[in-house]
């Protein structure tokens, strides 16, 4: 075929009829290739000759845009079914496709995604990837899943830690020929198959389970098998183990008992890595193919435009005068400045309950239109994003909420960075359905932190405690790990950042003197701010 | 009856067989007693009471009543019903479509059922509610049956089930804001009538007639929603073998190799919250009507 050049990166062309090699610098090749060769039809030869007459894309190498050109064409081909022969449609659609990749239009600076149009990604075990749900035989997710959804809910995350795991230096199988030192500080993750197979005492084991209590305190496996385990000399590492989380157990298996000596979480994994070996699958969402992270264009503006910056209040009580007055104040401090984006999350109104509810918040989100009107530069330049708390009225007390077009996890893209802001009161519900408590040597927002990146999911509590609606348990998934997760708690604010993710939460406006925090995405700081006293 | 169609006077025919059955019981009813009254010997009636089975109903009533309203009902009652129902036919005749509901049938709160036969409708409700005197259940049967047969409908086929075309949501404990009355509130079935015989988009208190504030009972609704939407995700899975409840999170399977099914179903599901949505459309309660119609697409 005559693209066999093209494929191994010479700038020669190959016909499989006459063998001849044809130079592409003095050569149109499709001209003189015969037109009867394997491969074009006599008009797709045609507009590729076209293409490269006009070189449509301008100072792009044209060597390069035909090779990805051809690139395309023969992964279309291979796909197709019926003739041996590259049709027109095929050239046209690979131009086009080449064409999109290159500009990346302005629509991809800013987008908000809310928690169900979260691409769905399942990850295939054969394959060893993650494979987007139109090409399995998944069902499109729905609000009411079956029931095979709500065990796919735990194995998905539990396949999702295990690769990762797997790929972690700690646990891939030290190289052949290398210093006996390094071997030793390998650990193999062993499976369960391989435990209950063996019949003397297993030592040095490390396996990765979910802590479950069923009737005692389970240490419970995708394969149905549940482990009892003893805790002796038992050793917690750092982070808030509630119930279905999932843990490493390290120890040793004997008749069926498995003894722990120590439990940690499944290391944490950069994005980068991530990325490095899954590719640029979007996983995020929002309108670009690719991820934004392989954008070099949105990485640039994102660092030239040193101002923006977003401003995030939780708490936002719009029924209270003094709340009101003093988002004037930040209003008309931020009026010379306009920030790229207010994120304001709930409750919204102090007192959620009554008959009147509903129509005190039409009301109080009126008198917040009018106040916003009264500052042209913010509402022509700000966007506002409004985020419903737990008190708020609508359909939602199982995540991921909705409330009347506002959602309470969702996710936005500003240039190359990617932040997911969730608003519900975590910390609390951690703290409380922990099964020991954490060791001192972190903080509280240290160990959450901690062990929801380790999880890759916001809320890692069983069913009872935080409702999911199953199938869209996986809009609730942080892995990769994005570069700010904002958590709107009621617990007092933080900043801290893990594995190159800044996790940021603004505490309760009202009842912490007024603080908000804001984030400068150009060089990933974050300010807190306090409007007391003014 | 509000179910009934206006056109050919079903309603009316209705209430007239029902209140002419009523009546010429309780007439039968007020001259038994006057033949018993203390004082007066009772006469034995001979003969003509031959029943041909022992009543099974009700042992209360007086013997003379029930032969009476088995007569009734197996000669006058029948004769009336068979030409009203010929009539009815003869001036309405159903509609072809079977999934669709005719328009002929008033659509009200609580309507979900497809109702395309006037006539099979009103034989059905009818013999539905003479059916409720067990004296005369017998005869109500054959009366059914014969019925039946001039509609061309089998006696014992789907369509002729009686169906309650009224599907209802009971509210408890709505207090009203007058007079402090606590009441459980059928949505649906204590409607509001006017005075041109429509049903109003409101709810009156039955001690005080004031009006309920419909806000309220609409937060009401959104709350019984989100512990519907709640109490689905939370259900147990029970195995379709062994019908043992599933313990673990994780297992596709249970361990006698059954497959696991919901407990709450999806279908159970949707239907309760079309109810909602028929009552949501009637009272106007647009937030109601704007949540649900969100958790119907996303369920599509």
């Amino acid at each position: 075929m005559t693209l066999a050049g093209c494929i191994n990166g010479t700038k020669t062309f190959y016909t499989p009829k006459d063998q001849g090699k044809y130079d592409f610098s003095c050569h149109d090749p499709f001209k003189s290739a015969p037109a009867r060769s394997r491969g074009l039809s006599l008009r797709a030869c045609e507009k590729c000759t076209e293409i490269l007459r006009l070189n449509i894309y301008g100072d792009e190498d044209v060597m390069m845009m035909m090779m990805k050109i051809m690139m395309v064409m023969v992964m279309m081909f291979c796909v197709s079914v019926g003739s041996s022969m590259v049709e027109l449609s095929v050239v046209e659609a690979a131009v086009q496709d080449c064409s999109q990749a290159c500009d990346e239009t302005i629509d991809n600076v800013f987008n908000i995604i809310g928690a169900f149009d979260v691409p769905r990604f399942i990850f295939s075990t054969e394959r060893k990837k993650f494979v987007p749900i139109s090409m399995t035989n998944h069902p499109v997710p729905k609000l009411c899943g079956q029931s095979r959804d709500k065990a796919e809910l735990f194995r998905e995350r539990y396949t999702i830690l295990q690769q990762r795991t797997h790929r972690h230096e700690l646990f891939t199988p030290p190289v052949i020929g290398s210093a006996p030192d390094e071997g030793r500080n390998k650990f193999q993750l062993k499976t369960v198959e391989a435990l209950l197979g063996s019949t003397a005492k297993v030592g040095e084991v490390i396996v990765l389970g979910m802590i479950t209590q069923l009737k005692e305190v389970f240490l419970h496996f995708p394969h149905s098998c549940s482990f009892l385990f003893s805790c002796l000399c038992l050793w917690f590492h750092s982070g808030l183990y509630t119930e279905s989380c999932f843990v490493l157990a390290e120890g040793w298996y004997e008749d069926s008992v498995f003894h722990v000596n120590a439990f940690g979480f499944p290391p944490t994994e950069p994005s980068s890595f991530t990325r490095a070996y899954y590719g640029n699958i979007n996983f995020f969402g929002g309108p670009s193919s690719t991820a934004v992270k392989a954008s070099a264009k949105l990485k640039q503006l994102e660092e030239e435009n040193e101002d923006a910056m977003f401003v995030i209040v939780s708490d936002v009580w719009l029924d209270r005068v003094e709340v009101l007055e003093k988002i004037q104040t930040m209003f008309s401090g931020y009026s010379a400045m306009p920030p790229t984006c207010f994120i304001f999350c709930g409750n919204f109104s102090s007192a959620p309950y009554g008959r009147h509810q509903l129509r005190t918040l039409k009301e109080s989100f009126k008198a917040l239109a009018d106040l916003i009107c009264e500052y042209p530069s913010i509402h022509n330049s700000s966007r506002f994003v409004f985020v419903p708390g737990p008190e708020d009225p609508g359909p939602g007390t199982v995540l991921p909420r909705y409330n009347v077009r506002m959602w309470v996890v969702f996710r936005i893209q500003y240039c190359s960075q990617e932040m997911v802001v969730i608003r519900e009161d975590l910390v609390n519900k951690m703290c409380r359905n922990c099964v020991r408590l954490p060791s001192s040597n972190l903080d509280i927002p240290s160990h959450f932190v901690k062990t929801i990146l380790s999880q890759g999911h916001v809320t890692p509590l069983p069913l009872y405690v935080c409702p999911v609606h199953w199938p869209y348990d996986y809009a609730l998934r942080v892995y990769p790990v994005p570069d700010v997760i904002v958590f709107a708690d009621k617990y007092d604010p933080f900043n801290v950042c893990n594995t190159d993710c800044l996790c940021i939460n603004p505490g309760s406006f009202p009842r912490s003197g007024f603080s908000f925090k804001v984030y400068y995405p150009s060089n990933r700081t974050v300010e807190d701010s306090k409007l007391q006293g003014l | 009856m509000q179910y009934l169609p206006q056109t050919a006077s079903c309603q009316k025919y209705f209430l007239m067989i029902i209140s002419a059955y009523i009546a010429a019981v309780y007439h039968s009813m007020k001259q038994e007693l006057r033949r018993n009254a203390p004082g007066a010997t009772p006469i034995k009636r001979r003969g003509a009471t031959q029943v041909s089975q022992q009543p099974t109903g009700d042992v209360s009533a007086l013997p003379g009543l029930i032969t009476f309203s088995q007569e009734y009902v197996s000669s006058e009652l029948t004769q009336n019903f068979f030409t009203i129902t010929q009539k009815i036919q003869k001036k309405v005749s159903s509609t072809r479509s079977v999934t669709l509901p005719s328009e002929m049938f008033p659509v009200l709160p609580g309507s979900h059922l497809p109702l395309n036969n006037p006539a099979l409708e009103f034989i059905k409700y009818v013999c539905q509610v003479l059916s409720l005197d067990a004296n005369i259940v017998n005869q109500v049967n054959k009366l059914k049956r014969d019925l039946l047969r001039l509609v061309d409908v089998g006696e014992f086929s789907e369509d002729a089930q009686f169906h309650d075309p009224c599907k209802s949501y009971i509210l408890p404990e709505v207090i009203c804001h007058q007079c402090n009355f606590c009441r459980d509130l059928d949505l649906c079935k204590d409607p509001a009538v006017s005075q041109d015989g429509s049903v109003l988009p409101q709810w009156f208190c039955s001690n005080c007639q004031a009006q309920y504030d419909t806000e309220s009972i609409e937060m009401a609704l959104v709350e019984a929603l989100q512990k519907k939407l709640m109490s689905y995700t939370l259900q147990d899975l029970e195995c379709s073998k062994c019908k043992g409840v599933k313990e673990a999170n994780m297992p596709l399977y249970c361990s006698c190799a059954g497959d696991f099914n919901l407990s709450f179903t999806t279908k159970s599901f949707t239907e309760q919250v079309e109810v909602f949505r028929n009552i949501a459309a009637h009272y106007n309660m647009n937030f109601l009507l704007e949540t649900i119609d969100w958790v119907l697409s996303m369920n599509a």
